[in-house]
């Protein structure tokens, strides 16, 4: 038998390229995809537990929407060519990448829309009492229209529904695909798999839900109005939230197993990889403390009736450990899959600095910019449910 | 009373303000040889054949360094590249009107120059001829710091070795006779 | 007659004119005095302009292919160090590299490149850890110019592509950087060029080849390990090479990438 006895990487691999960046961007992307998957929900399949949300649920999408593209202009080496992707998307290729522009614009053209007619009324109404730049912005946002009739109403829930409707498949697309950058590489044995769109976009639901109940309900206790949370809403996003995690874990091992009886030489980089380097991250942390725990604490959740103030402070708690589970996840995949060198003979390394372009400091800044955001989003669409909504839907 | 439809018509407005944006900037964008040969910009190819090169090959130094030529050119080094012992031409002839210094390896540089294909080393095929350094001075009695020129004509390693060895075996011949 | 003069002394040592013209000890209008139609002259404009701008136009019939005979390499670095230049690579990156591979007696196979091969090889590290070694050889690397290349099909913005005469090139006006080609190249020969901030990678020396000259790797090579060619070309090396009963063998054959980098008598252990 044959051994390697070196660890041996080609000397443009000595290093991982693809940084910290590129872990964050499937993590942004996916929370947009999970909340959108909760308003649409409310919105399309009229899920009643979840009304009290779906509008916080779009516009915590457009937050995080809106910084899709952050880290990926900070890693790209030409960003002022970014539009190239636009411009000449190599659909022939075919490229998986290149649908990245078109599919981002459509999505977000859609999301704006969805909201400019789920906000229209309010919007309508907002304008009379405010006044100079924010009268300014809800006249623009409104495109100057003042309509106030049931009949304008009416056209606004069914184009919204229409929208939510497409809006589904399109945000399992925006991140699907990212799923499919990864899965589509014959070179890394570690992505190269179909069930890599699958875990992507589950685990996307998951971030994305467990999302909305950690913001829901922290939002609501900064603000000093926990008694407005419904505890029906938490409940439904708990069970939503468990069967999502059920099966992206499950996919996740899936894959592991069947990689692991095929016993190929793939298997034998991934494992000493999975063992190696990966030891921590993976098995401790995205397996161990963060998924099989979360596991139990969401059965218990789900399957007992447990009081408002258990559910009130544990379900903040583990959706916190879930994203940060699929945290673990991003990195486990971009990282671990470069760490695999593809000499097959020993590992490439990655130890992102503090303070360099692509570094640690700079990813919590674009962790935190859309929670900004999303406050000062706030100022101009009230997250929650309004008089008119409640008025209306009854 | 306002049309309830005007906010939807509008914004339908918008949206195919968008599209012809999008359609039209992506047509002004375009690059202009793009789809010359195929879904790509087709003058990148030229632009890549025009770039200067900096070495030539060897038939760059024979206009003017004759002598040199010729006398590698039926030696063991004959494969040898002129550039790779000195410099590319590109930094040496330049057109016409400019000559930079033109670096030869004297004393320890040169012995390492020569080390870098002949000591024995793992890996190097066994049919290459191949020294190692202390052993090789040794045998011939001199002493380490000899450098190999002193022996060797670099462009035509084996011509005074062989040279001397033919007279002294036409010694040898004459001796007997 | 003033010129029959000048040609006289030119023939009688054209080094030493030279150097003399050059170093300023005949002056500058002796220059002028030069008949255009000297053989030094055109020798020196000849030499110029092969160098410069003999562009063959595009050759959609050739079938080029790059034969790597690892018995024949020596591991010196000279195709590194003439790629680096001919190229500008930036320290630390590489458009080619040379690995050495050293198996002992317990069939361990030991790898290494340090500096990609460039400065050399020597016994160090490699003799410490190794007691007794059966089998040693060096490998050159570079771009594998697949027919189904993976990094062309996987660039967003088709910044990378396969020329009419079969090579696989980067725009480098074109590029973005995203890296997806690197991750993609099943050889590592792909990095993201310090400098320019694009992908870079081995181009064959495309803009060698269209002068009519060789890669300067293979310009380099002392040894002749490395060959370029045309295989419709039934007289070149390669193609004697590629007909002939020797052994030829791809990189990562399973992947269908169909390079049309050939190696002679690879070992299995190579990857
Ligand atoms: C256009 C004519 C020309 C060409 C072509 C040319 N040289 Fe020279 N070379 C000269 C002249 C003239 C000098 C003397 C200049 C000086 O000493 O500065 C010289 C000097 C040298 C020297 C230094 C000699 C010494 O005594 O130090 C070397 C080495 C050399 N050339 C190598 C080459 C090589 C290798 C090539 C081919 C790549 C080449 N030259 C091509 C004209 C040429
Ligand atoms: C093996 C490396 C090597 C190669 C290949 C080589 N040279 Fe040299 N060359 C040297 C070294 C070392 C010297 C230093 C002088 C000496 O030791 O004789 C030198 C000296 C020279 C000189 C100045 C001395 C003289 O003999 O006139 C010229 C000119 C020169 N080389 C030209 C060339 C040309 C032209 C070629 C290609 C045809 C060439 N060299 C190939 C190593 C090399
Ligand atoms: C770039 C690599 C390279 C360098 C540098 C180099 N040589 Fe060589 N040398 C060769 C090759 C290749 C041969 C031909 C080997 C063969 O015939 O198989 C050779 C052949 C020789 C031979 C003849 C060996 C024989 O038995 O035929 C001698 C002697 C020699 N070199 C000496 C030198 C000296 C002295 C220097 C330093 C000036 C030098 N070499 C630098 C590559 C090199
Ligand atoms: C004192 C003179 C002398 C010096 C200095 C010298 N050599 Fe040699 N070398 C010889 C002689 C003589 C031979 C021929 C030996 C024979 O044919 O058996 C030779 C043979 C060789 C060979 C061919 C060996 C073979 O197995 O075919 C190589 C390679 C070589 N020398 C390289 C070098 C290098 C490199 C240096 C400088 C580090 C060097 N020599 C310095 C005298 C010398």
């Amino acid at each position: 038998m044959v051994t390697e006895a070196m660890n041996y990487v080609f000397p443009n691999d000595a290093h991982a390229h693809w940084t910290l960046m590129i872990v964050i961007y499937p993590y942004i992307t996916g929370i947009v995809a999970g909340a959108f998957i909760v308003s649409a929900l409310a919105h399309v399949f009229n899920v009643r537990s979840l009304m009290p949300i779906a509008k916080f649920a779009l516009i915590f999408a457009l937050s995080w929407l809106l910084f899709v593209t952050a880290p990926l202009l900070n890693h790209l080496g030409h960003p002022e060519r970014a539009l190239n992707m636009l411009f000449t998307p190599n659909f022939g290729g075919p490229s998986m990448m290149s649908g990245f522009g078109y599919i981002y614009m459509s999505y977000s053209i859609l999301l704006i829309f969805e909201i400019l007619f789920i906000y229209r009324y309010e919007m309508v109404l907002l304008k009379e009492k405010s006044s100079g730049v924010k009268k300014f912005i809800y006249n623009v946002l409104t495109l100057w229209t003042n309509d106030r009739s049931p009949e304008g109403r009416k056209i606004d829930h069914k184009v919204a529904f229409v929208l939510g409707a497409i809006g589904i498949p399109l945000a399992s697309m925006l991140h699907g695909y990212v799923g499919f950058i990864f899965g589509a590489v014959k070179t890394v044995e570690w992505w190269f798999t179909p069930l890599m769109p699958i875990i992507f976009l589950l685990s996307a639901s998951v971030s994305g839900v467990a999302g909305m109940i950690l913001f829901y309900i922290v939002i609501k206790k900064i603000t000093g109005r926990m008694d407005e949370v419904s505890t029906d809403t938490i409940k439904t996003l708990v069970k939503l939230l468990w069967t999502f995690f059920i099966l992206d874990f499950l996919f996740e091992m899936i894959e592991i197993a069947v990689h692991a009886y095929g016993g190929t030489s793939g298997w034998h980089h991934i494992s000493s990889a999975l063992n190696g380097p990966l030891e921590w991250s993976f098995w401790t942390m995205q397996v161990k403390v963060l998924s099989i725990i979360p596991f139990f604490i969401l059965m218990y959740l789900s399957l007992r009736n447990v009081s408002r103030g258990v559910l009130m402070l544990v379900a903040p708690l583990v959706s916190l450990m879930l994203l940060a589970q699929v945290l673990f996840m991003r990195w486990n995949v971009v990282i671990g899959g470069q760490l695999m060198a593809k000499s097959e003979r020993g590992f490439a390394t990655y130890h992102p600095l503090w303070f360099e372009k692509e570094g640690i400091l700079m990813s919590i800044i674009l962790l935190v910019a859309p929670i900004v955001t999303l406050w000062l989003l706030s100022r101009i669409f009230p997250l929650w449910e309004s008089e008119s909504d409640r008025e209306h839907s009854a | 009373m306002e049309n309830p439809n005007r906010f939807w018509i509008r914004l339908t407005v918008v949206f195919v303000g968008i599209i012809a944006v999008v359609v039209l900037g992506r047509m002004a964008m375009l690059p202009e040889s793009w789809g010359k040969y195929g879904y790509y910009r087709g003058d990148s190819i030229e632009e890549e054949a025009q770039r200067a090169m900096k070495y030539g090959t060897n038939e760059s130094c024979k206009g003017c360094h004759s002598e040199v030529s010729e006398l590698k050119s039926h030696s063991a080094h004959q494969r040898l590249s002129c550039e790779m012992c000195h410099a590319p031409v590109s930094e040496h002839a330049k057109g016409s009107n400019k000559f930079a210094v033109m670096p030869t390896k004297k004393g320890k540089e040169q012995i390492g120059l020569c080390l870098s294909c002949h000591q024995k080393t793992i890996g190097r095929p066994e049919k290459f001829p191949m020294i190692d350094h202390a052993r090789h001075l040794a045998a011939q009695k001199v002493k380490p710091s000899h450098t190999c020129d002193q022996c060797h004509t670099v462009h035509a390693p084996l011509e005074n070795i062989n040279h001397v060895k033919d007279q002294r075996s036409l010694k040898e011949a004459l001796n007997e006779n | 007659m003033r010129t029959k003069i000048t040609q006289e002394y030119i023939d009688r040592d054209r080094r030493s004119f030279l150097d003399k013209v050059f170093k300023g000890t005949i002056g500058g209008s002796l220059m002028l005095m030069i008949p255009m139609h000297s053989p030094l002259f055109a020798e020196v404009l000849n030499e110029e302009k092969s160098l410069k701008d003999t562009i063959d136009p595009m050759n959609p019939n050739a079938n080029y292919c790059f034969i790597v005979d690892v018995s024949g390499c020596i591991g010196c670095g000279n195709c590194c160090v003439a790629d680096r230049k001919e190229n500008d690579v930036p320290e630390g990156q590489y458009r080619t590299w040379v690995e050495r591979y050293v198996i002992d007696m317990m069939n361990k196979v030991y790898v290494d490149a340090p500096h990609g091969g460039e400065k050399g090889y020597s016994n160090i590290p490699i003799l410490d850890t190794i007691k007794e070694v059966k089998e040693a050889f060096f490998v050159p690397k570079l771009c594998n110019m697949c027919d189904e290349p993976s990094c062309t099909q996987v660039c967003p913005v088709a910044a990378t592509f396969t020329t009419p005469d079969g090579f696989v090139l980067i725009d480098k006006e074109h590029c973005v950087a995203c890296g997806y080609c690197v991750q993609a190249c099943p050889y590592g020969v792909r990095f993201i060029n310090e400098e320019r901030k694009t992908a870079d990678k081995c181009t064959w020396c495309y803009h060698r080849v269209r002068k009519g000259k060789l890669p300067a790797c293979v310009n380099a090579c002392p040894t002749g390990a490395r060959k370029f060619g045309d295989l419709n070309d039934k007289e070149s090396e390669v193609a004697k090479i590629y007909y002939s009963k020797s052994r030829l063998s791809v990189l990562k054959k399973e992947l269908g990438n169909e390079p049309q980098l050939y190696y002679i008598d690879l070992h299995g252990e190579v990857v």
